[in-house]
């Protein structure tokens, strides 16, 4: 589904040259959820951004359902860390603006927004502002956003890093099912080892300073997880170990 | 749905006495003013030749409404015109210079240079041009009010979050939706800042013009009324200048309240 193939950038500034990205090679197969690992800096948002052709790579190539990416595409749902909803619409032009912007019908996809929002929990909030929201329901609505146009690819940029730890726990529980309800392809970005586990099929671990991938360790336990299962808490506890051990090692080491 | 009611209806009865208080407040605020004014002509036995008193004025402003209305009207139009014009210009010049590297650096030096210049140095030359006319004074408020417009506008356009930026482009948005359903509206706080300095200016633009040569409006009973040694109607002049800049201002806040409901709670 989404082929990272050779894919490099360098970052120049007027002052300095960074490397942030050298040679990622990464294959995300359908249905799966992929989780990205990494220290802060190691460049695993802008790997995220290249998918989602946000920012062009500068060696290598990103393919998503055979289709090289050049530019941002419809099918391809982003979200962001911050819930980014425009404070001049209201909870449902916030969740319609992707199809407004794609000229799409507003009508039909009206009664969508509603089930979406129904979905996380937001019924009854569809003329609510923006700013009468906690952080938790902005995310949510910009997770009913990123899924509006169905995409069969969602691309999360750490979304619940601006989150208090419960309502994170929560919300990950919620993007779990709904991503298996519609057997979405999902790369996410994440600083939180447990959440890794918690919702990935595969972890990738990346380094900083080029960002590398380092190793990938593939998350056995069954569908749906839950935080309380004893199942669960064990091969986060085998898992979350090793990728400490891999997040830790120093840098220079490869 | 029952958390947004609470959150909405919560600091309704505050915001009540919020309200009361920011209506009686400006007057107390007034009142103190007149009374210091009367203080100072009572203690001072200044003629009324050099300081009228309020009472003076306030009588002045009623045997002379007709001849005041009839001025005021014409500053009014000339302030409104010219204001009109500002935006009209204003704005869209500040977008192309958020918009374009190349023209920000080709009209900036411009531009700045231009508003350092003091406009009543241009006034009598707009008078050579023009005639004693109300053109002389529409262009005269453009020329004050255009600068704080455009300098508003292009930092409102350029001070687009990031991550709104990111959004629309992940959604493969063209550049005119880009601008009308994201960076427009995210300007319109900004723009208003400009709108609210400018509007002020506005009405000394009007004045500086009529001060140059005309034959109606605010400034020019103003000078006529020195000319005759009447400072009780100069001062009845002025009043009605401070009120009318007042009224036109509040009305710009109350049209930011409806039109940029969102910035009210920052």
């Amino acid at each position: 589904m989404i082929v990272v193939n050779g894919v490099s950038k360098i970052f120049t500034t007027n002052s300095n040259v960074v490397e942030a990205l050298r040679d990622i090679n990464l294959a995300v197969d359908e249905g799966e959820f992929v989780s990205l690992v990494g220290r802060s800096g190691c460049g695993k948002s802008t790997l995220l951004r290249i998918i989602a052709g946000l920012v062009p790579p500068s060696e290598g190539s990103v393919r998503v359902e055979g289709q090289d990416v050049t530019k941002p595409r419809r099918d391809v749902g982003f979200m962001f860390q911050r819930p980014a909803l425009l404070p001049w619409r209201n909870v449902l032009a916030n969740v319609l603006l992707p199809v407004e912007v794609a000229r799409g019908d507003r009508k039909a996809l009206a009664s969508r927004a509603h089930d979406l929002l129904a979905l996380v929990g937001l019924n009854g909030f569809e003329k609510a502002m923006p700013r009468e929201l906690s952080g938790g329901m902005q995310q949510r609505v910009s997770l009913c956003r990123a899924l509006i146009n169905d995409p069969k690819v969602l691309l999360m940029d750490e979304p619940f890093g601006a989150l208090d730890a419960l309502t994170r726990e929560e919300l990950s529980i919620e993007v779990q099912r709904i991503c298996a309800e519609t057997n979405k392809t999902v790369v996410l970005v994440t600083h939180s080892i447990e959440e890794a586990v918690f919702l990935g099929d595969n972890v990738v671990v990346m380094t900083p300073r080029p960002g590398r991938i380092l190793d990938q360790v593939r998350i056995s336990s069954s569908r749906p997880r839950s935080w309380a299962s004893e199942d669960f808490n064990d091969e986060l506890a085998h898992c979350g170990g090793r990728l400490r051990e891999l997040l830790f090692q120093p840098s220079d080491v490869t | 749905m029952t958390m947004a009611i609470q959150i909405a209806a919560q600091p309704v009865s505050r915001n009540r006495s919020r309200w009361l208080a920011s209506l009686v407040l400006p007057i107390v605020g007034i009142g103190i003013l007149i009374g210091v004014w009367w203080g100072i002509k009572e203690a001072s036995g200044l003629s009324s030749f050099i300081l009228p008193s309020p009472v003076e004025v306030a009588e002045r402003i009623v045997t002379a409404r007709g001849q005041l209305f009839d001025n005021g009207l014409v500053t009014l139009v000339e302030t409104l015109a010219g204001f009109f014009l500002a935006i009209v210009i204003g704005i869209p010049i500040g977008v192309a210079l958020a918009y374009s590297w190349v023209f920000d650096k080709m009209m900036s030096p411009i531009l700045f240079g231009f508003n350092a210049i003091p406009k009543v140095a241009i006034a009598p030359l707009l008078v050579i041009w023009m005639g004693f006319s109300i053109q002389p004074k529409i262009v005269m408020v453009l020329l004050l009010c255009f600068f704080p417009i455009t300098l508003a506008t292009a930092a409102g356009i350029n001070a687009t979050p990031m991550e709104f930026r990111e959004l629309i482009r992940s959604l493969e948005a063209g550049p005119i939706q880009t601008f009308f359903k994201v960076r427009l509206p995210a300007a319109l706080p900004y723009i208003f800042v400009g709108l609210k300095l400018a509007i002020s200016l506005a009405i000394i633009g009007a004045v500086i013009g009529e001060f140059a040569g005309a034959t109606s409006g605010l400034g020019y009973l103003i000078i006529v009324s020195g000319g005759s040694a009447d400072t009780t109607l100069a001062f009845a002049a002025l009043f009605v200048l401070g009120a009318m800049s007042i009224v036109l201002y509040y009305l710009l806040v109350w049209a930011e309240r409806l039109l940029v409901p969102w910035e009210e709670q920052q």
